[in-house]
């Protein structure tokens, strides 16, 4: 009959049972929890006050802050509304309205977000209610300037995983087959004295001697001289990076650095040109021998190809994240969805990240050529392309641990200015050198992942989790800008790594279509039809929006697999007892395996 | 019969031969045509044989040893080089670089030929190598055989029906709603048996050839009113909600010039609301669709526009729209109107759901948007319609039974162009949306709405070849249509094992289905499982 078959119908109606009714707004709808608080974390101040929820209204609640986050919670709705924010995501701290202000919930906080969202709390006026919360809100969400410590410094969490481990320069050069009889370590950067943001351990051409690298420095922008990457397995082609040639506008020649791309050039016996991709656009480059960058010239370079990639600068990609954040938070914009998207921009750089990553893997692997990378410091979207290209390539980035080991390498250790990028625990919201490179990168893992569901070991909520600890300042895996200040600061010693604790819960983090395949090339469909908006990251606070958590394709597919193991299970017990009664019951000669496929063809 | 025999050839000849279905006749032929490769600019093909039968145009490729490498997901009847004449779009030739449209009689004959697909495929022939007496017999037989008016009767339907022995086992579990005991087994199915009865008053289409022979209305509605104005003004049952509440539909009367008569038609529409606004009706939402929605002329229109879109020739044209394939996108208005028709359903169905409202849908022949909505609406609403059989009677039901136009919609005939519009593929797309947002709630996949929507265009079965029950009816019990083993059978696009071996029908299904609708008594009994 139909009432027992027809699911009550209301706006979730085909939702699945098994998604529950949790999670408004980015929040938890829990009822009398106690307030959660990490090991070292410490209770600050707390308030009463009005949330103003952007999509249910004003709320009543009392807010706790610690060294750690911002914790709300409500008094009289019911379920309780929970919000849950660590103060590192906290990128701007206003006050609105005055001791005069009229009209209801007028006076306040105002709190803009790292992670695409804000937060506007309304309290009491009389007597400067709002003036301490400012202040220790200020003070533990901006702690460089307060002179305090990170919060990674404090706490005091356990992990079963030591995520520092996972990263060694040496046994991922290993892993590589490196070094061989044409590329060498080279520990010239033991100290940092060639290059201050580059990693201590470097793989240079054999025929390159320690003397060559210093003078390459010379005329490389901040002494990032070109090498290696990654080297193809078969083709032993090779990813290079590097930043650009001090040209200017004399135009200016090095024979050393000249010489130094030959030798790479001719490292895996190629007899072709080198390929050179710079990130920018043609204009760009050209622009930058003003302040005496530029690019390799035809005429010094005369077996190198050069290709421009069309990758604008941070300025435009920050831009263009704030004209995404216009039209999503917190109303998406619906009548001119598509056109709005469009016009932001965001997903065409995507394409253009991804465009340049491919061409990069291809040359590499179908072209059987070496590549060198730039951009202009090569730190932004030279890690983009390099780390890009090498998760197109080697199936071994595509693991969780060999994600991690890709970003520790090609981010961390090559100096992403993660600090200057993201700010951490700097009040100056405004500063121009703030940029969502990152998270470009992290979105077009995503897209690959998208396009090949069965690719990646990792799901959609590691890459979720990353992002949210690239802002949370828990850890000391993404803070400050360089392996050296890193080793100054003894992040490896007084912090915990991102890595332990996605480590030590793996299964979370799994991605259960993930099939093992040693060696395939992935290569995305770069176009604008077949990318989409990561609408679970960025437009994650709509509860309007949000697709369904988790993800009920995979929680469907985890409740078969366990089916499956259950009938295995119990089909073996029926196979002992069977055995037991009839000794020589022909259902012996059956092995599980043989039923286990008569048994998926049920489901 | 099996679909084996057919594929048997005599292996003496060489030359390559289409595969013909029974009652197929190949019309004309042309050799060494290259069919250029459709995905990237460069010249790359393959030379073979284009022809040309009165079911299909066939490209037929010259060294066709490469079966070895059998896609896994197969069409059994169309292969991957075949375009059915319904199928068939818009046809081009090409002159000197220029493209021009190809309708009617040809005094010139172009070197390349492009067809554009109704399923959205593209095939581009060069005829330079071909003999000129061939170019001439193929290009102006492919025009007037898929572009040209045709007569009902023409339809390879017909052939089909009367060459193949009808021996198929036509029984699945999909209900036809033919028979009265297929609408009162509904009735019971979803409790509506209360309120509202099945009637036989148009045995014989005494009230109307558009409407089907049995249908339901509310059990207060008397014979006299059905037959009074053709059926027109009468609230036609569709789906009972759990609670009682009913989903109905009415097919408006005309605009009326003279005002006696309009007088009266609403002195009779106000006697029938006064009927169902009393217990055990109550409450009655009247929603005009004609209003309410987009009209044909605009679904059309956005459909054209978005077609444009897919319609590609080659990659440069592919790139060259990329960059602003989100603008073109939402040019087309194709996605605004499924948006539109997705919340007129959801407004349906919390009307029925929350407020206990029946919902009365108004349309000139209900027979468009209110299949539309009213089929999406069950989607939404009754589990059982997520499951493949449950979604096949409901087209049944709505659809098929429920008087659809497909003859005219799709232009089968190519009598109107003013009659078309993609209105069955409009609730598909619709129901790819649903299944986007809940993967494990349906039974079958994007490839079974995929395959369904490529069937439209399959002039072997009958189900989308019909404007009515009626017209189905009266095509089959004509003189010249009897075979030697009785009148002429059908096959129901329902048998997938036509089109699809098992394999690759193991494609139309949702591995991750979770919601199994409860087999209880009265289902199974609809559902046939015996």
């Amino acid at each position: 009959m139909a009432s027992s078959s027809t699911p009550k119908y209301n706006s979730n109606s085909l939702e699945s049972s098994s998604s529950k009714r949790a999670l408004k707004d980015g929040t938890n709808w829990e009822q009398n929890e106690e307030i959660p608080r990490l090991p070292g974390e410490t209770r600050v101040t707390d308030k009463d006050v009005i949330y103003m929820c952007p999509f249910n209204g004003p709320v009543k609640g009392r807010v706790y802050i610690t060294n750690y986050r911002l914790y709300l919670r409500s008094v009289e709705n019911d379920p309780v509304v929970v919000l849950n924010v660590p103060l590192g995501v906290i990128s701007r701290i206003e006050k609105m309205g005055g001791a005069s202000s009229r009209g209801e919930n007028s006076y306040g906080l105002d709190i803009t977000c790292k992670d695409m969202r804000n937060l506007r709390f309304a309290l009491k006026q009389e007597g400067h209610s709002r003036r301490d919360i400012f202040e220790v809100l200020t003070k533990y969400a901006f702690p460089q300037s307060h002179n305090l410590l990170f919060f990674a410094f404090v706490n005091e969490e356990k992990f079963s995983e030591n995520g520092w481990m996972v990263y060694n320069p040496m046994s991922e050069y290993r892993r590589q087959g490196l070094p061989n009889e044409r590329w060498r370590v080279t520990f010239i950067n033991e100290h940092y004295g060639l290059c201050d943001t580059y990693p201590s351990l470097l793989v240079v051409p054999y025929n390159a001697t320690d003397d060559d690298l210093k003078k390459v420095a010379a005329f490389r922008s901040r002494n990032r001289i070109p090498v290696l990457s990654w080297i193809h397995p078969e083709t032993q082609a090779v990813i290079m990076r590097c930043s650009q040639p001090l040209v200017g506008m004399s135009g200016k020649r090095n024979k050393d650095d000249e010489r130094y791309l030959d030798i790479i050039r001719e490292a895996n016996g190629q007899i072709s040109k080198l390929t050179i991709y710079d990130a920018r656009p043609n204009v760009n480059a050209v622009a930058n021998k003003a302040t005496g960058g530029g690019y390799e010239g035809e005429d010094a370079y005369p077996n190198a190809e050069l290709f421009f990639l069309d990758i604008h600068n941070i300025h435009v990609m920050r831009e263009s994240l704030k004209k995404l954040k216009d039209i999503v938070y917190p109303n998406v914009e619906e009548s001119h969805w598509l056109s709005s998207l469009e016009s932001t921009h965001w997903l065409e750089h995507i394409k253009l990240v991804l465009t340049g990553a491919i061409q990069v893997a291809d040359k590499v692997s179908s072209g059987r050529s070496s590549v060198l990378v730039h951009c202009s410091d090569g730190w932004d979207r030279t890690a983009q392309l390099t780390s890009l290209a090498m998760l197109m390539l080697d199936s071994y980035y595509r693991t969780i641990e060999g994600f991690e080991v890709l970003v520790q390498k090609e981010w961390i250790s090559f100096g992403h200015k993660f600090a200057s990028r993201i700010g951490h625990g700097d009040k100056n919201h405004a500063d121009a050198d703030r940029s969502p490179i990152f998270l470009q990168f992290i979105d077009c893992v995503w897209q690959m992942s998208k396009q090949f569901p069965t690719a990646f070991e990792f799901n959609e909520q590691f890459l979720i989790t990353i992002l949210d600890h690239l802002y949370s300042c828990r850890f000391g895996t993404f803070l400050y800008n360089s392996e050296a200040v890193r080793e100054k600061e003894k992040v490896t010693e007084k912090t915990l790594s991102l890595w332990s604790l996605i480590n030590s819960e793996k299964s979370k983090y799994t991605n259960p279509f993930y099939s093992k395949e040693l060696n395939r090339a992935l290569y995305p469909v770069a176009s604008m039809r077949h990318l989409e908006l990561w609408v679970n990251y960025y437009i994650r606070w709509n509860p309007r929006i949000r697709q369904q958590q988790p993800n009920p394709v995979e929680q469907r597919y985890m409740e078969l697999l366990a089916l499956r193991d259950d009938y295995i299970r119990r089909l073996e017990e029926l196979q002992i007892t069977n055995n037991s009664k009839i000794p020589n019951s022909s259902a012996s000669s059956t092995s599980p395996s043989q039923m286990m496929s008569h048994v998926q063809t049920h489901f | 019969f099996s679909l084996q025999e057919i594929h048997i050839k005599e292996p003496i000849e060489k030359e390559v031969n289409p595969h013909l279905l029974p009652g197929e006749l190949l019309l004309c032929e042309a050799s060494t045509v290259y069919k250029y490769m459709q995905e990237d600019g460069s010249n790359r093909g393959t030379y073979g044989k284009l022809v040309c039968t009165n079911f299909k145009i066939s490209f037929l490729d010259d060294d066709s040893a490469s079966d070895d490498n059998e896609p896994e997901f197969k069409n059994k009847i169309v292969g991957e080089n075949d375009i059915t004449l319904q199928c068939v779009d818009q046809i081009y030739g090409v002159y000197d670089e220029k493209k021009k449209l190809l309708t009617g009689q040809l005094r010139k004959y172009p070197e390349r030929l492009i067809i554009y697909c109704k399923d959205l495929r593209v095939f581009n022939f060069c005829l330079r190598y071909t003999k000129e007496e061939e170019v001439k017999r193929i290009v102006s037989g492919i025009v007037h055989h898929s572009q040209t008016p045709k007569l009902l009767k023409r339809l390879f339907l017909f052939s089909y029906a009367s060459a193949a022995p009808n021996s198929t086992d036509g029984r699945n579990q999909t209900v036809m709603f033919d028979t009265l005991e297929d609408w009162r087994d509904e009735l019971e199915r979803t409790k509506g048996n209360v309120k509202y009865k099945a009637v036989t008053t148009n045995e014989g289409y005494r009230v109307s050839e558009k409407l089907p022979l049995y249908f339901v209305v509310p059990i207060c509605i008397s014979e006299e009113s059905i037959l009074k104005y053709e059926g027109r003004g009468i609230p036609i049952w569709c789906w009972s909600c759990h609670n009682g509440a009913a989903l109905l539909k009415m097919a408006a009367f005309p605009k009326e010039q003279d005002d006696s008569t309009s007088q009266m038609q609403k002195a009779f529409l106000d006697g029938i609301y006064k009927t169902i606004s009393k217990p055990p009706y109550e409450l009655l939402k009247v929603d005009d669709l004609s209003s309410s929605l987009p009209s044909l002329q605009d679904i059309q229109t956005a459909y054209t526009r978005f077609k444009q879109l897919f319609l590609i020739d080659n990659s440069t044209d592919f790139w060259a729209t990329d960059v602003k394939w989100f603008s073109l996108l939402e040019s087309t208005n194709w996605l605004e109107i499924i948006r539109r028709v997705l919340k007129k359903a959801i407004e349906v169905a919390e009307c029925l759901e929350r407020q206990h409202t029946n919902v009365l849908l108004i349309e000139e022949t209900a027979t468009d948007l209110c299949c539309v909505i009213s089929s999406l609406v069950q989607v939404m609403m009754d589990s059982y319609s997520r499951t493949k059989s449950g979604f096949q009677s409901l087209i049944q039901k709505e659809w098929i039974i429920g008087g659809h136009s497909f003859l005219d919609r799709c232009n089968h005939l190519h009598k109107s162009e003013k009659e078309e519009a993609p209105v069955f593929l409009l609730l598909l797309n619709c129901v790819w949306q649903l299944v986007q947002q809940y993967p494990p709630a349906f039974e079958f996949t994007e490839t079974y709405l995929t395959v369904l929507s490529d069937s439209l265009y399959v002039p072997v079965f009958s189900t989308f070849f019909f404007n009515s029950q009626h017209q189905r009816d009266t095509s089959t019990s004509g003189e010249s249509l009897k075979t030697q083993s009785g009148p002429v059978r059908f096959l129901t696009v329902w048998d997938w094992s036509v089109q699809f071996d098992p394999k690759a029908q193991a494609f139309l299904n949702n591995p991750f289905y979770a919601e199994k609708p409860k087999p209880d008594k009265s289902q199974r009994k609809t559902a046939r499982f015996k």
